[in-house]
């Protein structure tokens, strides 16, 4: 039977530490190598401009600290490149010798107001895709399910499986002849299942002997959307170690998270996807742990 | 018996064996004695190293002489090193690199095109942990190879190895990529020529300000690198010279490849700049176009930060003179817009990715299913052919095989 975690509510129960929070660092993830996350990373860009942003965002909360209590008006927190273009024109440009410069500033954990423990994100990711596997557990013969099933197709000489869709829940199969299918496209665990025993009616009908078992749910996709643009620059400079951004191959930065074992691919326009969960639970956890970090990268301008 | 079918000529024996007089193979009758036919005695050079039962790699020949691939290899990173004018320690970190990552068994029974693609893929890490400004598609030039593989590898042997190499950031770039613009007095006509220093000063404040209005995250870096210098060319001297030259003719001049991209950033860079140059006091609310921002570009970047903040207030103050005679028309356009705006749309500046953003297809509202339900015959049935169905099938498939064959 499969497995009953459908029903958990989106994740909001672990509370990080209370106290010294970094925002910055995943929460979730205690295998991270540098220690407790505080420790400061050296820094080998000195001219990079989300660094720049670093030292501006700095700036900026402890302008607006004297500026709260000065009273001057919120202009303040909506034009912070103020800060960051003056550094930036006064700086030298990189020079001829790009040597290997290692300038520990301060922490590179983003320093911004921390967000209470127990607030939960409010956004709920949704399921766009299940790969789900069953075995028919017996031999089938693909030639014959091709021409009697009305839904199928099958080209041997370019895969050897036949493809059969159905309608409700729109869904596709991949049915081999050792017995063996998978199922993708449905957007639920449930709908996953439905529609796996209803291939598995068809290939019955259609004269086989086929049973239903070992149903297991191999991946999950879903997505959500934080709503702000992020600076995927300062992402990936922050968290080298689970980021990959490589604009020239792909626009959006490929965030591999450790625990809960996710793949997040995040785009600036703020939308994120969230692959490679068992259960749906990993979803959300996933996403309620990239939300605070995402939030430190949220920029107005 | 060593071969079928041989006869003894001296006495018509069939029992032909192999049998070596020291080194050299001969076919001998096992009855008579006598020499059917024997081989040469001594062999040649390819047949010593390809004729054998041993494969290279399970020999011993691997402690002694390192594999031809694995030094062509080592060659090939010198070779990128020194064309790049790495310093030595770069080189021999690549070396190193190169070595780890060839030996690793990740690599060790990869094709050859991949092996070459991972000399390139080592001076590119090299290069980024040195800080050393260099873009993915430089090393895709050099290699001549296809960038999506470049990037499988790249990141497969950054993977292997544990390096940490920070990718460079696009400011950086921009020296480089500027030094490869032939603009200098000796190159072309000197009301068109610009020093590399000025240029890249320029293109640098006009780089940040696309950075800032979000046109460079997420994007190729080379087409905004571009845009940036064009920019920068056109707005230190706006001759009616240089605005009559489209990006296309400026790239041939400076003997750059154009980009296809290139003019989309430009036109982007652009808007921007009218944004700002908008808020020009002595404008006087006048209309600031594509065409008249270049000369103004000046004035634009020396009071950006001015301009920025009056452009900010003006944005707003256009926001909330809107919101309340939206607010009702909202209400009724509530369930053709499910989706919440962007905050990014409210701000002055939003990734292009945002503002024009796909309309997405209609959501087919999620059925609630337990997955046991029952499931109804005529429902399968409906999936599965009617005998009438599979005999016009087999007829006309017949039909279209045999009419294949008369063609």
């Amino acid at each position: 039977d499969m497995e009953q975690n459908n029903s958990l509510p989106p994740f909001q129960g672990l509370a990080s530490p209370q106290g010294a929070m970094t925002p910055g660092m995943p929460i979730f993830s205690p295998m991270m190598p540098y220690g407790s996350g505080l420790t400061p990373q050296p820094v080998t860009n000195t001219n990079s401009l989300s660094l720049l942003e670093e030292q501006q965002r700095q700036q900026q909360q402890q302008q607006q600290a004297s500026a709260q209590q000065a009273g001057v008006p919120g202009g303040l927190g909506q034009t912070p490149q103020l800060y960051h273009s003056q550094t930036v024109t006064t700086t030298t440009l990189p020079g001829n010798t790009p040597l290997y410069t290692a300038t520990p500033l301060t922490p590179m954990t983003p320093i911004t107001p921390a967000t209470p423990a127990s607030e939960s994100s409010g956004i709920v990711p949704q399921l766009q895709n299940i790969v789900s596997t069953v075995n028919l557990g017996c031999k089938l013969d693909l030639k014959t399910i091709a021409l009697r099933a009305r839904n199928a197709e099958y080209n041997p000489k370019r895969f050897a499986a036949v493809i059969m869709r159905i309608r409700e829940p729109r869904t596709t199969a991949l049915i081999f002849s050792s017995g063996k299918m998978v199922c993708t496209g449905a957007k639920s665990e449930e709908q996953s299942r439905l529609a796996a025993r209803k291939y598995a009616r068809v290939v019955q009908k259609l004269g086989f002997p086929a049973k239903f078992l070992d149903f297991k749910i191999q991946n999950m996709v879903g997505s959500c959307d934080v709503k702000f643009p992020i600076r995927l620059e300062g992402l990936v400079l922050t968290h080298q170690q689970f980021s990959s951004y490589e604009p020239e191959l792909f626009p959006g930065l490929i965030y591999r998270m450790i625990k809960p074992r996710i793949v997040l691919l995040i785009f600036v326009s703020g939308k994120v996807v969230l692959t490679g969960a068992k259960v749906r639970g990993e979803i959300y956890e996933a996403f309620e742990n990239i939300y605070p970090i995402l939030k430190g990268f949220r920029k107005t301008t | 018996m060593a071969t079928v079918g041989l006869k003894c000529p001296e006495c018509g024996s069939l029992d032909i064996v192999d049998d070596e007089h020291y080194s050299q193979p001969q076919l001998v009758c096992a009855d008579c004695g006598a020499v059917v036919s024997e081989g040469l005695l001594t062999t040649t050079r390819s047949e010593e190293t390809q004729g054998t039962d041993v494969r290279y790699s399970n020999s011993t020949e691997v402690d002694k002489k390192p594999c031809r691939n694995l030094i062509n290899g080592i060659h090939r990173v010198r070779a990128l090193c020194r064309i790049l004018r790495l310093t030595f320690l770069m080189e021999e970190t690549a070396e190193t690199h190169f070595k780890q990552a060839y030996e690793h068994p990740n690599f060790i029974r990869v094709s050859l095109q991949k092996k070459e693609v991972l000399a390139g893929c080592c001076v590119l890490a090299t290069c980024r942990q040195h800080s050393w400004p260099i873009a993915m598609g430089t090393i895709c030039c050099l290699l001549e190879a296809n960038p999506r593989l470049i990037g499988v590898v790249y990141q497969e042997m950054v993977k292997t190895l544990k390096i940490e190499a920070p990718p460079t950031s696009i400011i950086n770039l921009l020296e480089t990529h500027c030094q490869a613009y032939k603009l200098s007095p000796q190159h072309v006509h000197e009301e068109l020529s610009e020093s590399s220093k000025d240029l890249t000063k320029r293109a640098a404040v006009l780089l940040e300000l696309a950075a800032d209005a979000w046109l460079v995250t997420g994007r190729q870096p080379i087409p905004i690198l571009t845009a940036s210098i064009f920019l920068a060319w056109q707005s230190l001297k706006p001759t009616q010279t240089r605005l009559k030259y489209t990006l296309a003719r400026f790239c041939q001049m400076a003997k750059v490849t154009k980009s296809s991209i290139a003019p989309k950033r430009v036109t982007e860079l652009k808007e921007v700049l009218c944004k700002l140059g908008q808020e020009l006091p002595w404008l006087r609310g006048d209309e600031v176009t594509p065409q008249t921002v270049i000369q103004m570009v000046d004035d634009i970047l020396n009071h950006r930060l001015t301009l920025l903040r009056r452009a900010l207030s003006s944005h707003e103050e256009a926001l909330a003179s809107e919101s309340p005679d939206t607010g009702s028309v909202q209400q009724q356009g509530d369930h053709s817009q499910p989706s919440v705006p962007n905050s990014g749309k409210r701000s002055l500046f939003e990734p292009p990715s945002v503002r024009y953003a796909k309309i997405r297809r209609v959501q087919v509202p999620v059925v609630e299913v337990t997955g046991d339900e029952e499931i109804s015959d005529s429902e399968i049935d409906s999936y599965i052919r009617t005998p009438q169905e599979i005999r016009d099938y087999v007829e006309a498939k017949e039909a279209l095989a045999s009419s294949d064959d008369e063609l």
